[in-house]
């Protein structure tokens, strides 16, 4: 074990070396940002959110979706697999390497959000901005690209599907998932009137309530108006109802999309884990090759 | 050449097509076609360009394909020709603007390819020498009123020489 470490540091210390110094330009500047005072999104904020939204990403493509990729496709596969290390311990050894120091990596990257004149960390529009998370981004992209260097065996298609795959993902996440970690809370107004939500509150859907208290569609004469709270009244409508999430929810969202981003990271290095174990064999460009 | 390139870059081509062309319907969410608007330049500067010349130089392809009749500069003319001109098309599909900004980044990435002759370091660097650039034309930009892709357009004029300078200079390498 204290080899496969010392070999991973030998092959790695520039990917590793070259992956810190990004982090030690961007993490400072974020932190640096996060404390000024002045209010507003700054071109900054947006930059530091391209950083957060991108670190898993960066990850996935540049360490781990090469880590098996390239052995196959330089054939030092029959090299580093045909001795005493078997592939699957070899893989274990160079994955546990790489995820300690993308922990260590993601940390700082997630400390600070670019925002000035923003005290509260605990925002829905930051939500990225949070090391657990980017720790769990991290390691998903990793799983990820390993997972992909090992079905897909090319280095650049490998890359180019751990992309994907966690572009699709973390669109899935913060686009459908999110809203719905747990039941929204619901606020209740007149017809046509805006309830008062709490500050920071994200909302998650609004439309009309009928007299039984049920969601109600718009009826199909009224959508076309203007202002359609008088017709809404008419045909059966009682109140308007404006579901959210309040802002306190934020801290208990985040480990939960930890923890998901977690499961999946786990179940993705298992899988590539036990499919390396069962053995492998060349393919087909190799076979014809040899 | 031209020929050989499609012969070699079609499947890429043709996954980067599959990508940008669902954009042109209408029925695509926004999101899809925003999120495409916004990788696409950086996508090809780092899968189509770096890895042009670095590949060839790591596979040691590049004995077989400088070797023969065809010397470094009609291969990367070649090259250049063909894959400008289909990022071009794809660029004029997403939105005219990403022209100048494509060919800037694809220039970039052949060129760090040629020069640090690794494809994956290649694809970092241009990556990030790609993305300091567009911030840095954005400010530019907004401060001189020139749109970013013309600037862009006129750093790939620039860079595109320098590619076709650089390459038949470097030595084999024949370690």
């Amino acid at each position: 074990m204290k080899a496969m470490v010392w070999l991973t540091w030998r092959q790695h210390r520039w990917a590793l070396a070259a992956t810190a110094g990004l982090v030690l330009f961007a993490a400072p500047l974020l932190i640096s940002l996060d404390g000024q005072a002045n209010g507003g999104m700054p071109l900054s904020a947006f930059y530091a959110q391209l950083v957060q939204t991108a670190f898993g990403a960066v990850i996935g493509a540049f360490w781990g979706a090469p880590l098996v990729a390239r052995e196959f496709e330089d054939r030092t596969n029959y090299v580093a697999w045909g001795q005493d290390v078997a592939p699957e311990r070899w893989l274990a050894g160079k994955v546990a390497v790489l995820a300690v120091a993308a922990v260590l990596l993601a940390v700082p990257m997630g400390i600070g959000d670019g925002y000035p004149g923003e005290q509260n960390d605990q925002t829905w529009a930051m939500f990225e901005a949070d090391p657990l998370l980017q720790v769990g981004y991290v390691l998903f992209g990793l799983a990820a690209g390993v997972l992909a260097g090992l079905l897909v065996r090319h280095t650049l298609t490998a890359m180019a599907f751990t992309l994907a795959a966690f572009v699709g993902v973390r669109m899935l996440l913060s686009l459908g998932a999110r809203d719905h970690y747990l039941p929204t809370v619901r606020a209740l107004a007149p017809v046509g009137e805006m309830a008062p939500l709490p500050d920071g509150a994200e909302l998650v859907s609004s439309g009309y309530l009928d007299t039984r208290g049920s969601v109600m569609s718009v009826p199909t004469q009224c959508v076309e108006l203007p202002r359609p709270a008088g017709c809404i009244r008419t045909n059966g409508g009682a109140q308007s109802y404006y579901d959210f999430q309040p802002v306190d929810r934020v801290p208990f969202f985040r480990v939960t999309e930890f923890v998901i981003c977690l499961g999946l990271a786990v179940g993705l290095f298992a899988f590539a884990y036990l499919r390396l174990r069962r053995g492998w064999r060349p393919s087909r460009a190799h076979r014809r090759l040899s | 050449m031209i020929w050989l390139t499609w012969r070699q870059h079609r499947v890429q081509i043709g996954w980067t097509a599959a990508v940008v062309l669902p954009t042109l319907v209408p029925a695509t969410p926004r999101l899809y076609s925003d999120l495409v608007l916004l990788v696409f330049a950086s996508a090809v500067a780092v899968f189509w360009g770096a890895p042009l010349v670095a590949r060839e130089y790591e596979e040691r392809t590049h004995l077989v394909t400088w070797g023969q009749d065809v010397s470094p500069l009609h291969w990367l003319a070649g090259k250049c020709l063909v894959l400008c001109g289909a990022q071009t098309v794809l660029a004029l599909v997403l939105d005219w603007e990403q022209v100048g900004v494509t060919l800037c980044g694809f220039a970039l990435g052949v060129l760090t390819g040629a020069l640090l002759r690794r494809t994956v370091p290649a694809m970092a660097l241009t990556l990030v020498l790609f993305v300091l650039v567009r911030i840095g034309f954005g400010d530019v930009s907004r401060a001189v009123w020139i749109p970013s892709t013309l600037l862009c357009g006129v750093l790939a004029l620039l860079l595109f020489p320098v590619a076709f300078v650089v390459l038949p200079r470097r030595r084999m390498g024949v370690a």
